[in-house]
């Protein structure tokens, strides 16, 4: 019974809360010397450390709860500019991509399937005499776009000039084939004069032309692969 | 929980989670950041604590083990330790004025849960239970830890006096 209440006793000099009285009932005790004096001094001091900060400094720290809103993305702008961007494309390569080939070219033999580098071949249509001498000196080189046959050159007696004449021969061909019916296709300066021969000479250089222009055709197919990020 | 709430049931532990801090990392700016970040984190828990049994010592755990944290950073302990050294430089100059610092030095050198539950116990004036409950020990060890630690600090200020007195 005594010592629980001793207990208490001590329980509040160590809590800070014992009066005079109370100690010194706890001295003459000896459950209290001098040196318990003095660690209760210092828990006093302790008790008496205090942080200097205020619940409102504490809220004005605290970040914002509230959700930014941030202004809603325009993805329906950049899909629109890719749209337009791909239609842009489709179009250029519907405008640019080669015509598509004849039957007459798909039957071209499979012999022909390059075109010789060095071999010229002139095909003059069936003009008047004073036209072919028009056209006669001046060639036109016309390059494909493949690599591979970059040095295919298909030389024609095709001049801006001779176009016209072309037209000419156009409007005016059928009467000037039924008035001189002695050739039908000059090739190299010699005229073809064997229908047979002509037929076969004028195939080959189309066969020439769609194979230049099959071979252009793959070269361009990567095209399809590209894709544009925006 | 909102803000009112907060105020009465975590924030008014500020000053005794501040004490404790200082008695753990012996670092006054340390010991206020610690107890700032403690804050900090139960505000943005806040919505979870409602669910807790004892706040109040899910507090101080909490400021614990983030004190506990921060002395295992390199920094901190070489300074925490640099700051042993100048108390136990001091000690040479003992005098009955500055006998209260070197009583506080004493309990910093104690054993970590001495220290803990001497300072819960005599300076926040928790029971043996509550500190159990804090400490995650039964009651008996934290008498025998209580015990103990009065015990060497109070041979620590009779050293003291004794070492005034031979000077003297």
């Amino acid at each position: 019974m005594k010592s629980g209440k001793y207990s208490e006793l001590l329980d509040k000099f160590y809590a800070g809360t014992a009066s005079a009285e109370e100690i010194s009932l706890l001295q003459s005790e000896a459950l209290v010397d001098e040196q318990d004096i003095l660690y209760a001094e210092m828990l006093k001091e302790e008790r008496g450390q205090k942080m200097d900060w205020e619940f409102e400094d504490f809220m004005k720290g605290i970040p914002s709860d509230k959700v930014k809103t941030f202004p809603a993305r325009r993805v329906w702008m950049k899909r629109i500019l890719a749209a337009a961007a791909m239609l842009a494309i489709i179009g250029a390569a519907y405008i640019l991509w080669p015509l598509p080939q004849t039957d007459k070219m798909a039957n071209v033999p499979p012999s022909n399937k390059t075109a010789e580098p060095n071999k010229e071949l002139r095909a003059t249509a069936v003009l008047p005499a004073d036209e072919i001498e028009d056209a006669s000196p001046a060639t036109e080189k016309v390059k494909t776009a493949s690599k591979k046959n970059r040095d295919a050159v298909v030389n024609t007696d095709k001049k801006r000039p001779v176009q016209k004449s072309i037209r000419q021969a156009d409007t005016t061909g059928v009467s000037n084939n039924s008035n001189s019916p002695e050739y039908l296709v000059i090739v190299n300066g010699q005229p073809i004069t064997d229908e047979a021969d002509a037929i076969a000479i004028t195939r080959e250089s189309l066969g020439m032309i769609s194979q230049n222009l099959t071979l252009t055709v793959d070269e361009l197919k990567p095209i399809r692969e590209i894709k544009i990020k925006l | 929980m909102d803000a009112v709430r907060f105020k009465a049931e975590v924030f008014c532990w500020k000053n005794l989670l501040y004490r404790l801090a200082l008695r753990l990392l012996n670092n006054a700016p340390e010991a206020e950041d610690a107890v700032q970040h403690i804050m900090m984190k139960m505000w943005q828990k806040r919505d979870e604590l409602d669910d807790i049994e004892n706040l109040k010592g899910f507090v101080i755990r909490a400021l614990q083990n983030d004190c506990l944290n921060r002395l295992k950073k390199e920094q901190t302990i070489v300074q925490h330790h640099g700051q042993f050294a100048k108390t136990q430089s001091l000690s040479t100059e003992v005098s009955q004025g500055n006998m209260v610092e070197l009583i506080k030095g004493a309990i910093n050198k104690l054993p970590e849960k001495q220290r803990i539950t001497i300072h819960l116990c005599d300076v926040e004036g928790f029971d043996t239970k509550e500190i159990a409950d804090i400490l995650d020990i039964d009651e008996g060890a934290v008498r025998t830890n209580l015990s103990r630690a009065r015990q060497k600090i109070k041979m620590q200020i009779i050293k003291l006096q004794e070492y005034e007195e031979r000077k003297v």
